[in-house]
């Protein structure tokens, strides 16, 4: 009886000492793939940062039209943005060959689930790109719209601009990413609607002005110009 | 040659049936046919044989068959579609000019001149006197001088005349004219460039004094009425917008030229009628501090941290005080000319968010020439040239070295 129980005892301790020391290994060549990754990560992002800023990237961005890729950016600048994106891409693909120590189907399994998810992923980041460079384009043409039309709530108008096709564009990513389903199409109906309501109400309670200018404009244009002509 | 392929069948046709012409006169804004036969009429003693171009949807009545029907008619009409009357802003059209242009080269013309104003205000005699030094006296470009009041044309007053004499060297003062005279030198160096992109046409005085040829004035008494500007945003982003462009293309020309010189004047400028009306400048004052309250993000993008500060001062000014400083305003309009360059942000954004302070400036000039006569509003414009002049070497330090630290 004795003797079954320790002979037990000791396979368990084999199959666990074994089962560590199969481990083990994996766990090295993940540390060590990981380091490397971030080894390599480090020395390309050095190189890619010289380079880029060799060639004034933030400066030619500026000038490509992409000042919202500026203000989304670390740091205000499209190098230090270009550099992060691929130093952890690099790390990524070093954990990926650091977990395939383990379990090669595992790692397999993995990267066909992660590249069936990689288009939605891609097309939720581009739609918040998209939606964000929109979104401040908008926002600004109709501030300065407004302030040229003397509308005292331009900044206001603005805003709500901005938050309409900010909350479009995140509904729209999340449903990409299959995130949160029924709950998100509701929230975004209710927060949709909740911002145009609040407009409508803030401009139709503040445009009574707007409104008995713009009829006093076109009856009496020259009355109210007189005696100044810009052209 | 070729672009001649470009213009209207119909109208390519009647230009190869009339053969040549001495005289090429575009006629966009003709809005009928008394117009026409006043302008005929006027030009059938005095010139050679000339080509009337007219918009035919504007005038469907005109009795073509005397003057299009004889070959060796002194005038001869040739209804061509300008761009139509509501698509036009008030000035002369690129796409009409180059037209006109086309067809001048293919003529063979001496001359080609565009009536883009009201021509029943228009009287031959004008018309004559702006032809005459670009057929007789061996000028390129004539441009009509007119006398205005002191709140006309303000837009050429504040930025468009002291900018475009400060930067090109001549003291053409309406460099926007709706009406002009260009010699053939001038229209073939606009068709056939020595480069391969085609020289625009909103700024033909640009074009005349960067290609190094002779541009004059010629004072034709009163300006015509001026047109209402529906929306001074878009008015002032297509004004400066085209005059900015042109910037970057004549950079070479500018940015060596120092001074100015004044230009041959035909005629005497006779003073125009000017009664001191009461000016209410109290909504122009309300729309700058509008644009200071909530515009000055936008602004910072553009603006230097000193001329910032400066409009900041102005907003906390009492209205009876309100003067918007020379200095001021010249580094504003120098910088919203670099802002386009640089693209800080969408240049038609850009453009329109200097309507409140291009406000200011129109509410500082009217309190201040109130009650002064022509002479003393002149020699106010003339101290504002000259602070454009003065200020000169702050664009071209900024346009040479962007990033250079700007207090």
């Amino acid at each position: 009886m004795w003797n079954q129980i320790e002979q037990a005892l000791n396979e368990s301790a084999d199959r666990i000492v074994s089962g560590a020391a199969n481990l083990l290994p994996g766990f090295v060549a993940l540390a060590v793939a990981l380091l490397i990754s971030i080894l390599v990560a480090g020395i390309l992002g050095f190189v890619l940062r010289r380079s880029l800023r060799g060639i004034d990237f933030d400066g030619k961005a500026a000038n490509w039209g992409l000042a919202g890729l500026t203000e989304l950016s670390p740091s205000k600048s499209p190098t230090v943005l270009v550099v992060r994106f691929v130093s952890w891409v690099i790390i990524l693909v070093g954990f990926l060959i650091g977990i395939a120590a383990f379990d090669a189907t595992l790692t397999s399994r993995l990267v066909m689930r992660l590249f069936a998810y990689l288009p939605n992923l891609l097309a939720a980041i581009l739609l918040l790109v998209i939606g964000t460079v929109v979104a401040r384009f908008l926002a600004r043409g109709v501030l300065i719209g407004a302030v040229n039309m003397n509308v005292q709530y331009a900044r206001l108008l603005s805003v709500g601009v901005k938050w309409l096709v900010l909350v479009l564009t995140a509904a729209m990513a999340l449903e990409h990413l299959g995130i949160g389903g029924g709950i998100v199409e509701l929230a975004f109906g209710i927060l949709f609607g909740g911002i145009v309501l609040a407009l409508a109400l803030a401009v139709g309670l503040g445009s009574k002005d707007l409104v008995s200018r713009s009829l006093e404009r076109q009856t009496s244009r020259e009355e109210a110009q007189a005696p100044f002509h810009h052209l | 040659m070729a672009e001649l392929d470009s213009i209207a069948a119909e109208a390519r046709e009647r230009v190869e049936s009339i053969g040549a012409a001495d005289l090429l006169i575009g006629l966009p804004a003709c809005a009928s046919g008394e117009s026409l036969e006043t302008v005929a009429s006027g030009l059938r003693s005095a010139f050679p044989k000339t080509v009337l171009v007219y918009p035919p949807a504007a005038i469907p009545g005109v009795n073509r068959n005397g003057d299009e029907s004889a070959p060796d008619a002194r005038v001869q009409l040739l209804p061509y579609p300008f761009v139509p009357v509501e698509r036009r802003d008030g000035r002369v059209q690129p796409d009409d000019l180059r037209s006109v242009f086309l067809i001048g080269q293919k003529l063979g013309t001496r001359s080609c001149a565009v009536l883009n104003s009201d021509i029943d205000s228009s009287t031959p005699a004008a018309l004559r006197a702006l032809l005459e030094p670009v057929l007789n006296q061996g000028f390129d470009l004539a441009v009509p001088y007119y006398a205005r009041r002191k709140f006309d044309g303000l837009i050429n007053s504040a930025a468009v005349y002291p900018l475009t004499r400060a930067l090109y060297g001549k003291r053409v003062h309406y460099p926007m004219a709706q009406d002009l005279a260009c010699s053939a030198r001038l229209v073939g160096w606009c068709l056939q460039p020595a480069s391969s992109r085609p020289v625009p046409l909103s700024w033909m005085t640009v074009n005349a004094v960067c290609a190094g040829l002779q541009v004059c004035q010629v004072s034709l008494g009163l300006a015509p009425p001026p047109k209402d500007t529906a929306d001074l945003s878009a008015v002032l982003a297509s004004v400066l917008g085209s005059l900015f462009q042109d910037l970057d293309r004549n950079v070479m020309f500018w940015q060596r030229s120092r001074g100015s010189q004044a230009v041959r004047t035909f005629g005497q400028l006779e003073a125009a009628p000017e009664e001191s009306p009461a000016v209410d400048v109290r909504k122009m004052i309300d729309a700058f501090h509008l644009g200071c309250r909530d515009l000055m993000e936008i602004w910072a993008a553009v603006l230097s941290p000193a001329t910032l500060m400066e409009l900041r001062k102005l907003a906390k000014i009492p209205p009876d005080q309100f003067r918007l400083p020379d200095d001021v305003w010249v580094r504003l309009v120098y910088d919203f000319a670099l802002g386009y360059r640089q693209r800080v942000m969408n240049r038609d954004h850009l453009l329109r968010a200097m309507t409140p302070a291009y406000l200011a400036w129109v509410a500082s000039f009217a309190l201040e020439v109130q009650d002064a006569g022509p002479r003393q509003v002149e020699a106010r414009l003339e101290r504002l040239c000259l602070a454009f002049e003065a200020q000169k070497p702050y664009l071209v330090s900024r346009w040479r070295w962007p990033d250079r630290f700007n207090p």
